[in-house]
This record gives structure tokens, C-alpha cells and sequence, in this order.
């Protein structure tokens, strides 16, 4: 049970931080973070209208994991082709990064932008090593597919590990059953919709 | 490949031993894991906290906070086990670990007593038996399913009562502030009383006065 206490703590905190770090970006570059993110505009502005002490309050209250990677041009769960070329030596950075479909001119040396991407580092990190020591829990956790614990549990551990520092730009967003528009407002229901999406049981 | 009877035997240690440390009764454990009473008794003594029930009880799901807890234990149990329909039966092992994710995102399961693992394995031995029921929200555009105790007569997903419910619905008419409130009637109120449909024997006394009277005038005439 502790260690399993562990896992949640690194899981949740990591996710904190990611969210935390968009904040910042919608609040100095609110184009990029729109484009990132899949927001509409008004859903930038509510979200950097925010005191960044109300944005820490509320996800310090979020309990669940509300990220959902992004899907390419052909349909393909992003964070699946990541875990699929792995194990190459050279960098997949560019291939991933050019799979995001972002418009036409995205500035790609923003440096709020690459903290982002450092947290999303740590949140490739943390589950693949979660779902390596205990897969059915961080399953439950994160509403993950069985197939997706495969792919980790095989090629995790003779992975080229360095692969999780590449500067890969930010994929995860908001999971999409959940309204951006109550999630970036200063609501306070926020926190239960959130719940409510998650776990109602949908036909 | 069949393993040794040896081996078996020493899984079904660890796993009575985790189950046991999770706070289920020796009874259920032993009907999972069979051949387990009299070990679970040499155990050391539990964790109070954990075991506060006798688990057959359906009425925690009935409060609000229970019907809640009981939905989302049942949605947890079918991610962890990708059967959420539950048709290959209850599992124990994944039962253990939707209870392990259930406590650390709600420990007010344990805190206020709401549910224990117990509680919980019956709740889903009780759904695959049909004795709770799936059933389908009946507010407009809402097509969440929930499920219910076949006694119960609730008719809205949590999500629903807890948008809807009279506390929630009094303050978003507060912030709201709409001037047609301005007489201070609460936005909902429950009904009172609907006066039940039964035997009103002065109507029929009089009816049948009637009915005898006309006859003596017409056996007159």
C-alpha cells in the first residue's frame, strides 16, 4: 500500500506541475498555448485571466489524472508512437514533433514552451516506470488501454532512455470529455464536473 | 503450463495475506480463495480502521454519498478490469486493486465510514446476481447509466442529483440573483405529501342514499 501511495504522489505531483507550466505559457504566449492545447481563444484568455495562486488551487484539489494524449494526422494515439520507436538510437524527436499537427507557423524556441515539454519528460518517465512495477493500478489511475500497458511493459526496459529528455513539444491535453470551458474558468464546480465526467458511466 | 500444487498454495498466501491487509472479511476470502479459513485466522489482527462492516448490507448505497461511492467503485473496477460490463464475473485480484485506487483518490470511504472492501465485493457479486441493475438516467440529454439496488427509486445518475439537488440549484439561483425570486421562495422544494387515492366512504354513503331513493320513487310511481 505505501508504495503504491508513492506512485499516486509522483503521478499527481507531475501532473501539477505540467498543468502549472501551461498557466504560464497562456499567460506570456497565449497563441502558442491556444494552438498546443486545442483552446479556443476564449478558453486562453479565462485560463490566463487567472491568478496563478487560484490555477495552484485548484489543481492542488484535482485528485484524478485528467490528461489525454493527442492523436496524429492519422489517427494514431501520439504517446503509442513515441513508446513504439523507442528503442531506436538516433532521435525521434523530429518525426513526433512533425506528426503535431500545430497550423502553419508555431515559434519553436520559447522557453516556456520547453518546460512544458521537460514536464512532459517527467510524465513519460514516471508512468512507464508505475506502469512497469504495478501496470493494473497506474491502468485504473489513468484510464490507460490494456495495449498500451503491453507496449510499455515490452519495450520499456531496453528502451534507449534518452529518448525521455528529447525536446518533444507537449501532447498531452485536457482529456475531452471534460468542458475546457468550465475547466480554464474560475468556477468552483470545476473540480466536481471533472469528477462527474470521469465517472459517470456513459452508454 | 499447470503449476505445481505448491506453488499454487503459496499464491493463494500472498494474495489471502493482501486481501486480508486490505481489510476483507475471512469469510469472502475464503470463498474467493478456497481452502483459506484457518490460515486467515493465524494472521495478526487487522488495522481497525479498515474493517467496519459486514458487508451484505445494500443500505450505505442508498444515501447520496453512498449511491455516488458505489457508481464510481463499480467505473473504477471496470477500468482496472477492462470488463466494465462485469460478464466474465468478479475477479479478486482486480477487485483488490480498483479498491487500492478507490481509497487513495476518496480516502473518505474509510474516513467517514462509507465503504469498506467488504462492502464493495459484495456490491459487485450483487450486480453480476442482478440484484442491483443497470438503468439509464432519466434527465433530459443526460445518457449516463448507473447503477441501482432494484429497491431503490432513484431515477437520476449522481452526476444529475448532485447538479440538481436543492442546495446546488438555491445558489445558482442566489449568484444568479433573478428578481422574480425576489419573494424568497426556495428554486425547489420537495412536493408535500401527494395525498394517497383511497376509499371515501361519504361519497358512496350518499351516492348509494341516491341510488335507493330514486328506486322507492320509481317503485312508488
Amino acid at each position: 500500500m505505501s508504495n503504491i501511495n508513492r506512485y499516486y504522489e509522483a503521478l499527481i505531483q507531475v501532473q501539477k506541475g505540467y498543468l502549472n507550466s501551461i498557466h504560464i505559457l497562456a499567460v506570456k504566449n497565449p497563441c502558442a498555448c491556444g494552438k498546443i492545447l486545442n483552446m479556443k481563444p476564449s478558453q486562453v484568455s479565462s485560463l490566463a485571466n487567472q491568478t496563478s495562486e487560484s490555477w495552484a488551487r485548484f489543481i492542488s484539489n484535482l485528485k484524478s489524472w485528467v490528461l489525454f494524449p493527442k492523436k496524429d494526422i492519422a489517427d494514431n494515439c501520439l504517446f503509442e508512437y513515441f513508446i513504439n520507436n523507442i528503442n531506436s538510437y538516433e532521435s525521434i524527436t523530429n518525426q513526433v514533433n512533425s506528426r503535431i499537427s500545430l497550423g502553419l507557423n508555431m515559434p519553436y524556441d520559447i522557453d516556456d514552451l520547453s518546460k512544458v515539454s521537460k514536464y512532459q519528460s517527467a510524465i513519460f518517465q514516471n508512468i512507464c516506470l508505475c506502469v512497469l512495477e504495478d501496470p493494473l493500478f497506474t491502468k485504473g489511475l489513468l484510464f490507460m488501454k490494456q495495449s498500451t500497458i503491453d507496449l510499455i511493459a515490452d519495450s520499456y526496459l531496453t528502451s534507449n532512455k534518452l529518448h525521455f529528455i528529447d525536446p518533444v513539444i507537449p501532447f498531452f491535453v485536457i482529456n475531452n470529455s471534460i468542458d475546457y470551458g468550465i475547466f480554464f474558468s474560475d468556477d468552483s464546480n470545476a473540480c466536481h464536473h471533472v469528477e462527474q465526467v470521469l465517472f459517470s458511466i456513459v452508454a | 503450463m499447470r503449476l505445481s500444487a505448491d506453488v499454487v498454495a503459496v499464491n493463494n498466501v500472498s494474495l489471502a495475506r493482501r486481501m486480508h491487509d486490505l481489510g476483507m472479511m475471512p469469510k469472502l476470502i475464503n470463498d474467493f480463495i478456497p481452502g483459506t479459513k484457518k490460515l486467515v485466522r493465524s494472521f495478526d489482527d487487522l488495522n481497525p480502521r479498515l474493517y467496519f462492516s459486514r458487508g451484505y448490507s445494500k443500505t450505505w448505497a442508498k444515501s447520496n454519498d453512498g449511491f455516488k461511492m458505489s457508481n464510481i467503485l463499480f467505473k473504477i473496477y471496470g477500468i482496472v478490469s477492462g470488463d466494465p460490463s462485469l460478464s466474465k464475473g468478479v475477479d479478486i485480484v482486480y477487485t483488490a486493486t480498483a479498491w487500492e485506487v478507490a481509497t487513495i483518490q476518496y480516502p473518505d470511504l474509510i474516513n467517514k465510514k462509507i465503504c469498506d472492501i467488504s462492502r464493495f465485493t459484495y456490491l459487485l457479486k450483487k450486480v453480476v446476481s442482478n440484484e442491483f441493475l443497470v438503468s439509464v438516467c432519466k434527465t433530459h440529454n443526460c445518457c449516463n447509466r448507473f447503477i441501482v439496488h432494484e429497491d431503490s427509486d432513484r431515477y437520476f445518475c449522481w452526476a444529475c442529483a448532485e447538479n440538481y439537488s436543492s442546495i446546488s440549484l438555491n445558489k445558482m439561483g442566489e449568484s444568479l440573483s433573478i428578481e422574480s425570486q425576489l419573494n424568497k421562495e426556495t428554486l425547489y422544494a420537495p412536493k408535500n405529501k401527494c395525498v394517497k387515492e383511497c376509499f371515501d366512504s361519504s361519497v358512496y354513503l350518499s351516492a348509494s342514499r341516491h341510488m335507493f331513493l330514486s328506486s322507492q320513487i320509481k317503485a312508488k310511481a
